[in-house]
């Protein structure tokens, strides 16, 4: 199975929320809200979902106990590192970094203007702040490499969205590893009954791919304190699956029905040292347009 | 308090959702893609955090020559009046959401979704409403409607080609005879088109425009007949949305049955008109029972 990586910029970006003023369900209304109502207006984006995490409510547990899913090693405290990610696509690092530029989207008597409403400066009470003394707040930005092993088709229904998160195991080369995953293991998941889209996704190694020239180069991310804080982070990870199904049970079933379930298991043991699944809460901010873009004004 | 609803028919489940198109005129200071901007930038991005809110499509109207593969097998259209639907419009706003609820929030009330000092707060400002004077020429028309998913829509990621079919039914057609046909007979012949992404029929359910967006009800019972006679205000009886993968799957669609589409659409429509569509997904309609969290 060979598959091209996807043109796009994409950005993930990791966010806690400002516990001292939000829950996690106020968090889901700060960010899809208000926040998103100024974000789905970056100019040129060209998809955006902000994937919130379910509550934890036994997964991994429900999981193993369909005896037809590997799980290793899941991180403890995965949860509480972040509430939610946005996802981005950009059509490329320029447009990424430029995205902020205002862009005239508000009707006002003499025409179109830029909307002097437009703003950000809900970040620091949303997300999790450095300190009181400044606007600057913690976040995991990290561009990913893409990979559309089936297309993802959304139906009016909220999804089931699972994250499926994973460390390459050291015993493998990046290219025996990239070896397996397209040639064998990608073409297994994709045959799964009920898959109503899956992406694969790796993670930049340089850290700073999405973050730089993004952020100003002063900013608290680029510190050694804001380094180790991403790093940690990372270095949990290599990559992660999402895969879209109509509801949980359509994923056991499609994983215990497959007809080669042993071999997708044992592809898992070989070639990975981590394996978890999360489950989110996907809300399509921008649809994804994976087209050109149209010469007009498009969300 | 009664509210006019919308019986969202959902694989023989009775959801009730209130769905409601807005029909639009673009203010005459702006040109249409400057519209487009203003209509999807700021309008919708403050709109779609309503309460309540289920779905959000905004679709603006082609401002292009309709694709060649589509026209051509659009020409052969016979016995049919070209003209239909009496409402000008630049785009139409497709909102689906929840009946108020006995609690009191509903959709036009104030939403507590913007981070401040203290947490979050009810958006005061211009923001919150998403209202803007110089968008539109005139009052939004909406009226409310009832739809029959007769191919539930699926959306890839990539744009698509939709088109709205605006009709006038046939005046020796009772309205009934009217609507289960387009139901059963026309439905049939689009559902296995091939490209087909969705194709969702719409009946007029009030017989006048509404502003839910100012809280606006008209009263509803179910003993109510269902208002068709309102072609003086609408100008048409059934409204048809189409979604497929491109232009030539529509063309071959039409191609491949023009000679019973020819057949129906002379016995069923008096007038008939299609219009391509720019659709954006603000809030991706949610058929499902309402979350019991803040999404969108």
């Amino acid at each position: 199975m060979t598959l091209p990586a996807s043109k796009q910029f994409k950005v993930w970006a990791f966010l806690k929320r400002n516990v001292a003023l939000l829950s996690h369900d106020d968090y889901r209304a700060g960010h899809v809200g208000f926040h998103c109502s100024n974000t789905r207006r970056l100019k040129a984006i060209r998809g955006y979902t902000v994937n919130i995490h379910s509550d934890d409510s036994g997964l991994g547990r429900q999981l193993v106990a369909s005896g037809t899913i590997v799980l290793k090693s899941e991180p403890d405290g995965f949860l509480d590192m972040w509430d939610g990610f946005p996802s981005v696509l950009f059509d490329d690092r320029q447009s990424w970094i430029a995205a902020v530029a205002p862009e005239p989207t508000r009707a006002a008597a003499e025409g179109l203007i830029v909307d002097p409403d437009w703003t950000l400066t809900d970040g620091p009470f949303l997300f999790d702040r450095i300190d009181d003394t400044r606007t600057q707040f913690r976040s995991y930005h990290t561009r990913m490499e893409e990979y559309v092993v089936k297309p993802v088709l959304r139906f009016e229904a909220r999804p089931c969205k699972l994250v499926q998160f994973f460390r390459k195991t050291s015993n493998l080369s990046d290219a025996e590893f990239r070896q397996l995953f397209f040639n064998e293991y990608a073409a297994l998941c994709r045959k799964l009954d009920g898959l109503n889209g899956l992406v694969a996704n790796f993670r930049y190694k340089d850290i700073d791919a999405a973050a730089r020239h993004y952020y100003p180069d002063d900013h608290w991310c680029f510190s050694p304190a804001g380094r180790a804080f991403r790093d940690q982070f990372y270095r949990l990870w290599t990559g992660a699956l999402e895969l879209y199904f109509d509801d949980i049970q359509s994923f056991l079933h499609g994983r215990q029905n497959h007809p080669l379930i042993v071999r997708l298991m044992e592809l898992e043991q070989q070639m990975f040292e981590s394996i978890w699944y999360v489950q989110v809460d996907e809300n399509v901010i921008v649809m994804p347009n994976r087209n050109d873009a149209p010469s007009f004004y498009y969300r | 308090m009664t509210h006019q609803v919308s019986i969202i028919d959902e694989g023989g489940m009775r959801c009730v959702m209130i769905k409601v198109f807005g029909f639009a005129r673009r203010a005459e200071h702006l040109s249409q893609d400057e519209y487009r901007a203003a209509l999807i930038g700021y309008h919708s991005s403050h709109v779609r955090r309503r309460n309540r809110i289920r779905g959000y499509i905004v679709n603006v109207r082609a401002n292009r020559p309709m694709p060649k593969a589509a026209q051509i097998a659009l020409d052969g259209l016979e016995g049919v009046s070209p003209a239909c639907g009496q409402i000008e419009w630049d785009a139409y706003e497709q909102l689906m959401f929840d009946p108020p609820f006995p609690d009191g929030v509903s959709f036009e009330s104030g939403v507590k979704d913007r981070p401040g000092p203290q947490g979050l707060e009810v958006d005061r400002s211009a923001n919150g409403n998403g209202n803007d004077a110089f968008l539109n020429r005139d009052t939004l028309r909406q009226v409310q409607f009832e739809e029959h998913q007769a191919v539930p829509v699926c959306r890839p990621e990539h744009k698509v080609f939709k088109l709205a079919l605006f009709t006038r039914r046939q005046r020796d057609l009772s309205p009934a005879c009217f609507k289960s046909t387009f139901i059963g007979s026309y439905s049939a012949l689009v559902r296995n088109a091939p490209g087909l992404l969705g194709f969702i029929l719409n009946f007029p359910a009030s017989s006048c425009t509404v502003s839910v967006l100012d809280g606006e009800w008209p009263s509803w019972s179910e003993s109510n007949p269902q208002p068709d006679e309102n072609t003086t205000e609408l100008g048409f009886n059934g409204m048809a949305e189409f979604w497929f993968t491109s232009p030539g799957a529509f063309a071959s669609w039409r191609e491949n049955s023009a000679q019973q589409l020819r057949v129906l659409e002379r016995d069923l429509f008096e007038s008939l008109v299609f219009r391509e569509v720019d659709e954006s997904v603000v809030v991706l309609p949610d058929r499902l029972p309402p979350a019991t969290f803040y999404h969108r």
